[in-house]
């Protein structure tokens, strides 16, 4: 071990903080079950008595159709495409009738940068949200989809968030981030939907607005290793500056069906990522388990890596599927796991406030072996409800005109 | 040289290790011994599953077993499939059958028929030494000693079994009868893994099945005492299917060295097989 690691690893104990230099080193040379002890050290000063939580929500992505065309993506369609979609209201509706029958409040609303889409549109889906189902928590528009509504409402970032917290809006998925480091924006083709420092900026000001936020990192395409450090560093200095972040959450790239393709990162490289995180965002209260990209058993192992959360049991996803991972945890599934690890299970919202034991201990609940998706495949309903707004695209104003 | 003799931990302490939820300290006594016992490299092995009826796949050169799956209706369509099988197989050893159903005198025409192993071996049928001894006798081998399931025996009670067989070549503890509703934890594989490779020096190898278990379980398994991939598929030969076969070895090949290991590709009888 070298004396940069052992030394590292004394201010972890100690409760310091780690060094750009020493959070690099670590990441790339200390032994994993060093990292995963470590993790786990400072995972239990910040959530003693060994509690791991989970939130009960829905992923749903209100429309595929995007312009950015983010090159490691397979989730998109451009604009004019057969496939694309857009939810109408009642669809949405119906989404979250089946959120609350499992037991769920909160729906994580994220989708393409769909040019014919104004912020009106978002706004009167929020206010019917909240028209409809009160108490329903709407965590909703990652980072760069904030900035593209900038860029169709000519508003700025406070603007924009000022206007969606008045129809509704609740929190921000840390959604977008990929690696904020623009070098890898920029072969990655997501530079023009959101640089760093405007992905940081829109954080900034929805904490300065009174807004919890996640943050993300999706590593594995053509970032290095100092790049990963570099992006967890930029998100610590931004918690000390506003502290409105909740969450750090990790995964790894998903190739397939992507322009970009390539391979995906190891279960292990998953893990040494992951208890790093831990180790450098000393400033961040929860770390949460992918087990989206992880499948369940690396999620589950992620607890013993500095994990105390198992994220969400999600009930629909389809970005990460349509990247050609699929695994399902129904709220049994995830509780199991959490205990069968050595933790009390516990439900949280998206505060991270517990709300109580599992909900299928209190109630029926009906087993969910499969994710809901977006739409079913072949249904290329328009809803009724875009014709309140108007077209932007040359493709959307052809099919306007030809009904 | 003579090799260490590693003892194995007691019943009591491997009852502690599987309860513990101190996972890092499990992995990290199993890894240590897998070590000692093992050296830094992982073999894998690449299986063409071939079934019991239907033409024969051509066979990849770099294959390390076809196995022939399924039953035949009845011992000589059994013999003949192997017959077929062995004449294509260009040297790769052919496997075939479960121990437990197999009986002496039929090792022996197997293997005059051309099989060079016994495919499986489930240790939970609670094998006798003279099924095993019969089927050496006929000089055959077997493949893999692998779980089916843990119900209703504990995990502590099968590998004592697996002591009692003496020493084996591999031992696959994770069980092959996975229940989709509620699959076996990450917590209890590796767990479970690390204690195989614990309570059971006089096993060479803990050996993981790539395809049941994945690259990523099976990965993480290598830093709990496993040492060797079984269950790599082997495509059948041809220049159309040379894109996928080369992707999933060289997805092996990445996930052992990400785990800081020797990538060692070998055949069934765990000779190695020479990097072309
Ligand atoms: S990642 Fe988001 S912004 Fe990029 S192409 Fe996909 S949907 Fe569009």
């Amino acid at each position: 071990m070298t004396s940069i690691i052992a030394r590292a690893a004394a201010k972890v104990r100690d409760g310091e903080r780690l060094t750009p230099a020493e959070s690099v080193e670590m990441y790339l040379h200390a032994p994993l079950p060093l990292l995963g002890e470590l993790a786990d050290v400072v995972r239990e000063r910040k959530h003693p008595r060994r509690v791991a939580t989970y939130i009960i929500d829905r992923n749903v992505n209100y429309t595929n159709v995007c312009v950015a065309r983010c090159s490691f993506c397979a989730f998109y369609r451009p604009v004019g495409s057969s496939d694309g979609y857009v939810l109408g209201f009642d669809e949405i509706f119906r989404k979250i009738d089946e959120t609350i029958e499992l037991g769920g409040g909160q729906l994580l609303l994220q989708g393409g940068h769909n040019p014919d889409l104004p912020l009106e549109w978002y706004e009167d889906l929020f206010r019917a949200v909240k028209a409809r189902y009160p108490s329903f928590r709407l965590h909703a528009l990652s980072p760069p989809e904030i900035i593209h509504l900038t860029r169709m409402s000519r508003l700025s970032i406070a603007g924009v968030i000022e206007r969606l917290i008045a129809s509704g809006l609740d929190s921000i998925p840390g959604g977008g981030a990929e690696i904020l480091v623009d070098r890898v924006r920029k072969a990655l083709n997501c530079y023009n939907k959101a640089t760093s420092d405007e992905w940081l900026e829109v954080m900034r000001q929805a904490h300065r607005a009174g807004l919890r936020t996640t943050a993300t990192m999706m590593y594995g395409t053509v970032d290095t290793p100092d790049e990963r450090i570099e992006h967890m560093l930029r998100l610590r200095a931004l918690q000390d500056e506003v502290g409105g972040f909740t969450a750090f959450i990790a995964w790894s790239y998903q190739p397939e069906h992507t322009e970009l393709g390539g391979v995906q990162a190891t279960g292990l490289e998953y893990l040494r990522t992951l208890a790093t995180a831990r180790l450098v965002l000393d400033n961040f209260p929860n770390l949460q388990a992918s087990w989206v990209t992880q499948g369940g058993k690396v999620g589950q192992l992620s607890l013993a890596y500095g994990a105390n959360d198992m994220g969400s049991v999600m009930i629909e996803e389809n970005v990460v599927r349509a990247a050609g991972a699929a695994y399902c945890m129904d709220e049994v599934e995830i509780v199991r796991n959490i205990e069968d690890a050595g933790f009390t299970a516990r439900r949280r919202n998206m505060h991270y406030e517990i709300l109580g034991e599992p909900i299928f201990r209190q109630k029926e609940v009906r087993r969910m072996l499969n994710l809901a998706v977006a739409r079913e495949e072949g249904d290329g309903s328009v809803p009724a409800e875009l014709a309140n707004y108007p077209a932007r695209s040359a493709s959307e104003k052809r099919r306007r005109a030809l009904q | 040289m003579e090799r260490e003799v590693i003892a194995g931990v007691t019943r009591a302490d491997a009852e502690r290790l599987l309860e513990t939820k101190d996972l890092i300290a499990v992995g990290v006594q199993a890894d240590d011994r897998r070590r000692q016992l093992r050296g830094d490299n992982v073999t894998f092995l690449r299986v063409l599953d071939v079934p019991a009826e239907g033409p024969v796949p051509a066979v990849a050169p770099d294959t390390g077993e076809i196995r022939i799956l399924g039953l035949a209706p009845d011992s000589e369509s059994a013999l003949a499939r192997i017959r077929e099988v062995a004449a294509r197989a260009g040297g790769v050893p052919v496997s075939a059958g479960a121990l437990h159903e197999i009986s002496g005198a039929f090792a022996k025409r197997m293997k005059a028929a051309g099989a060079a192993l016994v495919a499986e071996a489930a240790v939970d049928r609670r094998l006798d030494r003279s099924a095993i001894d019969d089927v050496r006798a006929a000089g055959l081998d077997v493949a893999r000693w692998v779980v089916q399931s843990y119900t209703p025996l504990a995990t502590l009670d099968l590998f004592e079994h697996v002591r009692a067989l003496g020493p084996l070549r591999s031992f696959a503890p994770l069980p092959r009868a996975i229940d989709p509703v509620s699959p076996t934890t990450g917590y209890e594989d590796v767990k479970v893994v690390a204690v195989a490779r614990l309570f059971l020096p006089e096993v060479a190898s803990i050996s993981v099945d790539w395809s049941l278990y994945g690259p990523k379980l099976a990965q993480v398994a290598l830093t709990f005492g496993a040492d060797d991939l079984d269950g790599v598929p082997a495509e059948s030969g041809g220049a159309s299917l040379l894109g996928p076969r080369r992707a999933t070895i060289e997805e092996v090949r990445r996930n052992i060295r990400a785990a800081s290991r020797t990538p060692v590709m070998r055949d069934a009888r765990f000779e190695a097989i020479p990097e072309p």
